[in-house]
Parts: C-alpha cells; structure tokens; sequence
C-alpha cells in the first residue's frame, strides 16, 4: 500500500476517532442553574451561579417584571435561542413582611348599601320592611291608656346617618364619631300617633358586633294632658316593646364577616371582627372591617405575605352588599387553603397528573409520566397592572422511561376584571415553566418545548378557567343564606360581580353582592 | 532524471546505473520484454537506441506492440496497475526530454489553442510565464495561421490536420529532445500526410531534436524515417528494415520522385508481406507473472482504496499547485465548478426547495384531525434540514455533479489528454487531480448549503400557509444557534459535509483520472462513483447516527 494510502486511511481512521470525541464534548451547554435561595425570605434573596460559557447570553428576570415587594417571587435565567426558543430555569422564594398570625389584621370588610338597608319605601326584601313587618307584630296587641290599642306602624325608614347630618339626634345619641343607624318609625294608635327615632350606634367588642340603641320618641296629643301622658310613659316603653332585638340582629347579619367555611377534613377558613371602627357614609352605605384568622405552618417562617391596607372599591350604585378582600386577606386565604392541604388535595382531586397520564394522545406520543402535584409554597396573588395574577410554586416528580427527575412548576393565573357592572370576569393562564432538579441545588431546563408548546396554547385555556373561576364565585356567595337563630329572616345573596382596586403597588377584590332579605 | 523512476522499476533491471547520465544518444533500450498479465509476450528483448537529430520510425501490424512501447515510456503506473509485466536490462531516458504527440493530437478541450501552447510553454523549462506572441510564433513554425492563437479560438474547431500540427506545435513548445509520434497521420489526407512528414523532418533539423514515430502509414514513414524498424509479430522483437541500404527520409530534399515512388512499393510489399505471414500470429505464451495473493488482494482493492491516496496527494500538490501555477488551477477549478456547481444549479435549487416544502408539508399533515399543524412545525423547526440535507445534497451532487466530473476526467484520459499532459512534464495529479479535487470539494459545500437553502425556502412555503411567524427564523435556528439538546445534531450535519465534501472529491478524482483504455470505461467509472459515494454516504450516516443518537 502506498504512503498516500495509507496516510489517507489513516486520516479517515482520525476523522472517525475526532468525530467521536467531538460529539462527547460538544453537546451545547445546559443551562445549569446552581440556585442559592432560601424558600422564605425577609427580602428576596435568591442567588445562581451559570456556567461560564453561557454567562455572556443568560438573562436574569424577575417575575416578568412584576413590581417587588412582598410576595411569592422567582427569579428566572434565560437564554434565547434563534426562532423563538428560549431556556429557562427559576426558583421562587416567598418574600416577607408577613402577616401575624397573633395580630390579625383587618384585610376585608363588608360593606351594606343604604339600598338594603331602606330603599325609601321600607320595601320587603329590605332590612327596613322587615322592620316593618317585625313591629307591626310586636305590637299587634299593645295598647296602653290613653294611647289606645295599636292600629298601625307608618313612615319606616333606616338611614346610614352621621350626626353631622343629624344635629337633632346628637343630645340623644352623645357621640357616634363612626356613624350609626337612623332607624325612625310613626306607630299610630287609637288616639295618638307616636314618631320614634332608633339609633344604633355600632360598637364592635374584641370578637362580635354590637349595637348601642338609643331611642328618642315623642307623643303629639297637641294638648297638655296628653304631653304629660307621653311624659309619663316615654320612649323606653316602646324602645322596649319594639322588637330591638330583631333590628340589631338584623343589622349584625347584614354586617356580619362572612361566616366560617369548613373545609373537607373538619378545617375552617375563620373570619374575624378585628376591632377597627365600621365606616358608614351619610345615606350611601356602611362597612365593618374585618380579618382572616390564619394558624401556623409545619415550617413557622411560612407565612402569607403582608401588604397592608389596599384601596378598595365602591359601591356599584345597584348592588345591595358587597366585599372587599385586600390581597392581604386573599393571600391569608390562600394560605390557609395550602396550610391546610386544601390546595394539594384539590389539585390531586381534580387529577391533573392521572388527566395527563391517561390522555390518550399522551400515552401514544409522550414517554413521560407525571407525579400528583404539591404546592411547595402558598400561592400568592399580586397586583399586575390593572390585574391580578395569582402565583404557585409546586412541585412535581416527572417520569421519563427509567429516569424520573423532580420537577419545580411555576404556574400563573391571570385575573381580569370588568369595568362596574359588567359580570365579566376572565381568568388566564399567565405564566406555566418548569425546572428540574439535576440536585437539590442545580436547576436544569426541561422539556422545555413541550411546556412551551402547553404555554403557548394558553388562550385555548381561557374560556376553561375563567368558566372554573366563575363557578367558583358562584359557590362561594350565589344562594348563600345569612342568618342567625331566632331571626325572622335571612340574608340571600343571589349574584356576586368581582372586580379589582388597585394603587401603590398593592390591590383590593371588590366583590358586588345582590342580595335581599327574605323570610 | 526523473522518468528513469517512472519507467522502470529498480527490481527488475539488475545491475543497470539508474538516474545516470546517457552513454548514447537521448534514448537506449537494452532487452526489453513486455508480457500480459496472462504471460503472453509482446514485445520481447528489444533494443534500440536513437542519437541526437536522428528519427526512427517503428513499424508493425496491429497487436504488434506499438502502442504498448509508447505506454512503456508514458504509462509505465497503468501497465503495472492493469498487470503487465515490464523487465529491461537497460533503459535508459531522460524522461524530462521526452515528449509526445498522441493519436489525433490530443489537445486539451478544456484550453483553447493558445491555451494548449502556452500550458506547454509554462511547463518548458524555468516556468517562465509564455511572451505575447510566443505562441503564435509556434503556430507559425508548424505552419499554421498565428490568428488561431487569439484567445477563445477553440480546438474542437480545428480540422485534423490542423489538430496534429497543433499537438507537433506543442509538444515542440515545450522544448522536449525527444518527440514521440503516435500515429501522427490518423485521419490526414495524403497531402497531408506529407505535409506532416516535412513538418517533423524540418522541425527536427532545425531544433537539433529526435523524434520516435509509430505508424502504419508507409507514406509518412518513408517521409521522415532516417531508420525504419518493423516490431514483428513473428518473434515480437524489433527488427531494422533496409538497414544497409535505407536513403534516409524521403521528404528531405534530394530525394526524386521515382526513388520516392520505388520505396513506398517496396515498404509496403515487405509490411504486407509479413502481415500476410504473421499477422495473424498470437503472442507467445509464457509464464504469467507470479502474483501473490496479498498481490491480487491489494489490486482488487486499489478501487477503493485509491480515492484516499488521491486525497492525500491532492492534498500536498494543491498548495503547490495554486501558488506555482494559479492560472492552470484557475483554468482546471472554474472548468470543474463550472460542471459541479454552475451547470446543475438550477436542478439542486428545485429539488432542494421541492423536497423541504414536501418533507415539512408531510410532516406538518402527519397529525391529524385536530392536531395544529404550526404546532408540529414549530417542534420540527430547522432540524429536517439539518437532518437530511447532507446525505440528500451528497447523493444528488454524486449523481449530478460528481459524475459531470467523473466523465469529464475520464473523457481526458480516453481521449489521451492525460497522457499529453504527461508527455508535456506537467503533473496530471497536480494540473488536474488536485484544482478538481479541491474545487469538487469546495462545490459540494457549496451546493449543501444552497440544499439546505432550497428546504428552507420550500418549508418557508409551508409555514406560509400555515401563517407561522418568523418563519425563517424558526427554519434556520436549528443551522445557525441550536438549543443545547441539538447542537449535536448540527455538528453532526456538518461533520457529514465535510466527510462527504472531500470523500467524494476524492473518488470522483480517483475513479475519474484511472485509466480509460475504452468508453465503457468512462461509465465504469461514473457508475462505480455513484455507487462508492453512497456506501461512503451510507457509512458515515450510520455512523454519526450511532454515535450521536447511539450514546
């Protein structure tokens, strides 16, 4: 064989050794995250070395931008690939202040209409016709000498009243710096018609509403004798008589927290008087605050978030109730929800992992195989523009052949809320990545195209969850009956219209409530 | 000396002096034998020897082993590779001195005739770039019109006269000592028979140079002939004819037209006599060549072997070759792109496109009902480029490109070409093998990336219709920045190109430049590229698959 030959054979010999070599080495660099990252945080703190050769394309991002502060945040490495391809890896971390479960604080409050309260006409359905209707049979069989027998109760109306707009009340009342309720009635007996004003000055103790009842009633026999009559027998008599019993418990059912929801396995999502002052504005509506009761997680730093007090919303001019629950008070909820393991035995109950791994088309087409899914850390809902994206961090053991990785899911939900008076609610998928564990501590992107291809079908999910959230609402407040024993009549709630307040980085779920009395 | 090396093999030739300088003369053979490879003798003990200024003229029937004498001095490699056994006591040649007019002329058609002139003038001694004018100077001297040596004049247009004083006019330019005439008078008209006989008796006068013609041609051997000799076919040794009472050449002057007349009868009755005793008369049978099976082994696998040696030749000279000679290797790489990349660029350019749009428009149907087809697209992106445009670019290029290659070097060699380049002293591995390996090689990465183009531009078409944005982006992302999990794939893809880039330059090369001692040779070839390229396709697809997907 000549040289050249066997030269030639020998660098083809080479080429195939090089090729070898060259396919062990050059395989592209992984994006391998090594993350340093607390799960809980005072501030964010979240630290990740990348390999030197990526160093010059990685991106860090947090949250999409999302505006810091407290909450559930992620940091994301990312690098771009031409044609729209891009790797990612992130880690969240729950970022304080938090919330104390000892020092509740008032995150919502419930808010009655004057409407409710009287539309002007003490119509049924309203707390001043069942007023009526209770004061006329309370005093079916009264009747005192002279005043004769009771015939009738005239000119109910309840008002929403501050003393600044009432100075005749204020010799009565003393002082209602936060308002109180104006309730007046004309009760005509035989020979006497007596006008009655009610005030009901809230004064919320440390774990219920009350009310401090003043009355002042006067008789008009226009004639001496008979204004020694009235002298004689007073307001108190009928204060007494007039069911002032059923008028509290009417007004501490309309204003009441929401009451207890028991959780399946015996849990209870609480809701508290939490001791700040009710606001009631002159003839429009008044409010009494409130606080979610939260316990304490296996890990004691987890907590939910606190943001503080958020704007809220007014009153929609037609609804009779409403709700306004600070993003502190949704976040307590959903605290309690994941502490609770609410959440994750939802989520297993609703059987995303058995839905995927019995998916046909999965079973034909995909070789991985997923776990139940378990929220790591509470979800968080942040205010994100004029919405609401509701964050989660979970976990999820991911099957391929005989490999099985842990993968940490990022998923997030957008909630977009109509304008006043439009029921419209929509519900996004607003973010979904996944990162897998190499260790406990390295994060390497996977299946990254097939999340993206889940990802970029999100508004295929659109009508699906907003559809869910809705149902949601709907089974929270639609045909929730309100009521205390021993009261004659209940608060119905028939429709609940969400929307967002949001300002200074923080946000508030107003919800609309329609709602009526009903016996 | 450098012929000695080529012409003969050390082994065979016992105690002979090679590389010294001529005792005698510019040409001496001492016992030369020439068998087949089955045994059978051909030429056997000949001696000759030529002085300075002298011609010769070697005469027989067919098969008696005229031809085999002259590829003894220029094809000495082919005799040996097809089997022949060549042993000399002495044979001695200044193989640098000695040149050759082949059959027909044998110009190049790839130069026209000025180009012909000058390849031989810028081979002739000290390089030196040819003088305006020197080549139709040339022309001139053999009688031809000077305006033939305008550039572009082609030599396909010349008439066969004008063919052979052409070649005569060329290998006179390259200022060899020794002109070897094979069957210079094919195809001329007696006129020009003669014209060609007091061309090479005048030449020969004037330049001081020795010519060996080889006829059958009575008219121009008696023309030129100081010495005739007859290869019989009775004892296949050569014999001197007339040799006590030859003239010399008749077309000298001095020569009357009766003595002419009376020569040409009796030459050609003593031709025909001992044509009609032995012209039928087979060469004697000897002992075949004893070849070992290593031997034989190693023949039938120089075909596949051979492209390697050729790479690796092509390799060394073609540094060499650029910076030595770069308007020869200009002239050889754009005649070879021309035919690689040029000529069939249309057809990559429509296959290319028809197969990207089909392979993604199947692709992108192999869902389903109810299955987005931009999303498969989207998943698939550039990686059936990167996946099928190697193997696919390389069959379609051996078939399209390699084999417009393959023919056109096998056609220099049936036509002789090759061996004029030889006897011009101009390295047909380095004027030919290694401009048309490298620009074969450079084509073919050239038409994989118009291939790989063409399935761009054809899946464009799809993801088109299928209103899938940045398109081109997403189409090229797999070439141009691969995610970590396909950068493999890419090195691979280009791995391949390179593999198949030089492998099948240097078959192409190889099975093109091997002798083609007929037409089906040619084809031979061609099909047997087509066929070597794609096991070497096939290989290196396994391969890489195995090494890439395999691990």
């Amino acid at each position: 064989m000549k040289p050249a030959t066997s030269i030639g054979l020998a660098v083809v010999a080479a080429h195939a050794v090089g090729f070898v070599a060259l396919a062990a080495r050059c395989h592209g660099t992984d994006l391998a995250v090594e993350v340093a990252a607390a799960d809980v945080s005072p501030v964010l703190a979240i630290e990740g070395g990348v390999p030197p050769e990526l160093e010059a394309r990685v991106v860090e991002t947090l949250d999409d931008d999302a505006p810091p502060g407290p909450g559930l945040h992620r940091k994301r490495w990312s690098v771009s690939y031409r044609g729209g391809f891009a790797r990612s890896v992130g880690t969240a971390q729950l970022v304080g202040p938090f919330q104390d479960p000892l020092a509740e604080a008032c995150s919502g409050r419930v808010v009655v209409s004057q409407r409710l309260l009287d539309d002007g006409k003490a119509s049924p359905g309203t707390i001043a016709g069942e007023l009526k209707g209770i004061l006329t049979q309370e005093l079916a069989d009264a009747g005192e000498f002279p005043i004769g027998d009771f015939e009738r109760v005239e000119d109910v109306s309840l008002r929403w009243s501050r003393l600044e707009w009432h100075p005749e009340d204020r010799a009565a009342i003393g002082v209602a710096p936060d308002g109180y309720v104006r309730a007046s009635v004309r009760v005509v007996f035989q020979r006497v018609d007596i006008p009655l004003v009610i005030a009901l000055v809230p004064a919320p103790a440390a774990s219920e509403l009350g009310f401090r009842i003043v009355t002042r009633a006067g008789l008009a026999f226009d004639n001496r004798v008979a204004q020694f009559i009235s002298d004689k027998l007073g307001g108190d008599w009928l204060a007494t008589k007039l069911a002032r019993r059923q008028l509290d418990g009417l007004l501490v059912t309309a204003l009441a927290p929401p009451p207890p929801f028991e959780l399946p396995g015996g849990e209870m999502l609480r809701f508290a008087y939490c001791g700040e002052p009710a606001e009631i504005i002159e003839g429009t509506s008044g409010a009494l605050p409130f606080s979610v009761q939260i316990g304490t997680a296996k890990n004691p730093k987890i907590l939910p978030p606190k943001r503080g007090k958020a704007p809220r919303g007014s009153l929609a001019p037609n609804a009779a109730m409403a709700l306004d629950l600070d993003l502190d008070a949704l976040n307590a909820l959903l605290y309690e929800l994941w502490r609770t393991g609410f959440l994750d035995r939802q989520l297993a109950e609703a059987g995303l992992d058995r839905r995927f791994n019995e998916d046909p088309i999965v079973q034909e087409f995909l070789t991985i195989r997923l776990s139940p899914v378990t929220l790591a850390l509470p979800p968080v809902i942040a205010p994100r523009g004029g919405t609401l994206r509701l964050s989660a961090d979970a976990r999820v053991t991911i099957t391929d052949g005989n490999a099985s990785t842990i993968g940490r899911v990022w998923g997030g939900l957008d909630f977009a809320f109509a304008p006043v008076g439009v029921a419209a609610t929509n519900v996004d998928l607003g973010a979904l990545e996944l990162s897998c564990e190499r260790t406990a501590t390295t994060l390497v992107p996977c299946y990254a195209d097939l999340v993206d291809a889940i990802r970029g079908r999100g508004a295929d999910f659109h009508g699906a969850l907003t559809t869910v959230f809705t149902k949601l609402l709907d089974d929270l407040f639609v045909e929730r009956r309100l009521g205390a024993s021993g009261l004659p009549a209940e608060l119905v709630i028939r429709r609940a219209v969400p929307r967002v307040t949001a300002g200074g980085g923080n946000a508030s779920l107003h919800l609309d409530l329609e709602a009526t009395l009903q016996k | 000396m450098l012929g000695w090396a080529i012409v003969c093999n050390r082994a065979d030739v016992g105690d002979v002096s090679w590389g010294s300088r001529l005792r005698s003369g510019v040409l001496s053979v001492k016992g030369l034998r020439v068998a087949l490879p089955d045994g059978r003798v051909l030429i056997d003990n000949v001696d000759l020897a030529i002085a300075p200024g002298e011609v010769i003229v070697l005469l027989g029937g067919s098969g008696a082993g005229k031809s085999t004498f002259a590829r003894v001095l220029f094809e000495r490699d082919e005799l040996d590779a097809a089997g022949f056994d060549v042993v000399s006591a002495e044979l001695d040649l200044d193989r640098e001195q000695l040149g050759l007019v082949p059959q027909r002329g044998a110009l190049f058609d790839h130069l026209d005739v000025r180009g012909n002139l000058e390849l031989a003038l810028r081979h002739a001694e000290g390089d030196a770039a040819p003088k305006e004018g020197e080549a139709a100077d040339w022309l001139a001297r053999v009688g031809l019109d000077p305006k033939l040596a305008e550039p572009g004049t082609p030599v396909t247009g010349l008439s066969g006269g004008q063919a052979q004083r052409v070649a005569v006019a060329r290998v006179l330019a390259s200022r060899r000592k020794l002109l070897f005439l094979d069957e210079p008078s094919v195809g001329l008209d007696p006129h020009r028979v003669r014209m060609l006989a007091r061309l090479i008796r005048e030449q020969v006068k004037a330049l001081g140079i020795s010519a060996i013609v080889v006829t059958h041609d009575v008219a121009l051997a008696a023309g030129v002939a100081d010495k005739l000799y007859l290869l019989s076919l009775a004892d296949r040794k050569l014999e001197q004819m007339f040799a006590d009472r030859w003239p010399g050449a008749l077309e000298d002057p001095g020569h009357s037209a009766e003595e002419r007349g009376q020569w040409l009868v009796e030459l050609e009755a003593a031709l025909v006599d001992h044509l009609e005793e032995h012209g039928d008369r087979k060469p004697p049978a000897g002992p075949p060549k004893p070849r070992g099976a290593l031997t034989k082994f190693a023949r039938r696998l120089d075909p596949l072997i051979a492209p390697f040696r050729v790479a690796m030749l092509s390799l060394v000279r073609a540094p060499k070759q650029l910076f030595a000679h770069p308007k020869d290797f200009a002239i050889v790489a754009r005649r070879v792109l021309a035919q690689t990349l040029l000529r069939p660029l249309p057809f990559y350019l429509i296959v290319s496109t028809l197969i990207g749009y089909t392979v993604l428009y199947v692709i992108s149907r192999v869902g389903g009902a109810g299955v987005r087809p931009d999303a498969l697209l989207r998943q698939i992106g550039g990686s059936y480029v990167v996946a099928l445009a190697p193997a696919l670019s390389a069959l379609l290029f051996v078939a399209a490109s390699g084999s417009a290659t393959n023919a056109w070097l096998g056609s220099m060699g049936l036509t002789k070409q090759t061996l004029a380049l030889d006897a011009l002293g101009v390295d047909r591995k380095a004027y030919l093998w290694a401009p048309a390996w490298l620009a074969t090689g450079l084509a073919f990465l050239a038409v994989s990336a118009i291939f790989a183009l063409g399935m761009i531009a054809g899946g464009l078409l799809v993801c088109r219709s299928y209103g899938v944005p940045h398109a081109w982006e997403l189409l090229t992302g797999d070439l141009f920045d691969p995610r970590p999990e396909r950068v493999a794939y890419a090195l691979r893809a280009g791995f391949l190109v390179w593999m198949y880039a030089w492998g099948i330059a240097s078959d192409v090369v190889a099975k093109g430049g091997a002798p083609k001692p007929e037409a089906d040779a040619v084809t031979r070839g061609m099909t047997a590229s087509v066929v070597a390229c794609t096991l070497w396709v096939v290989a290196w697809e396994l391969f890489t698959v195995v090494v890439v997907f395999g691990g």
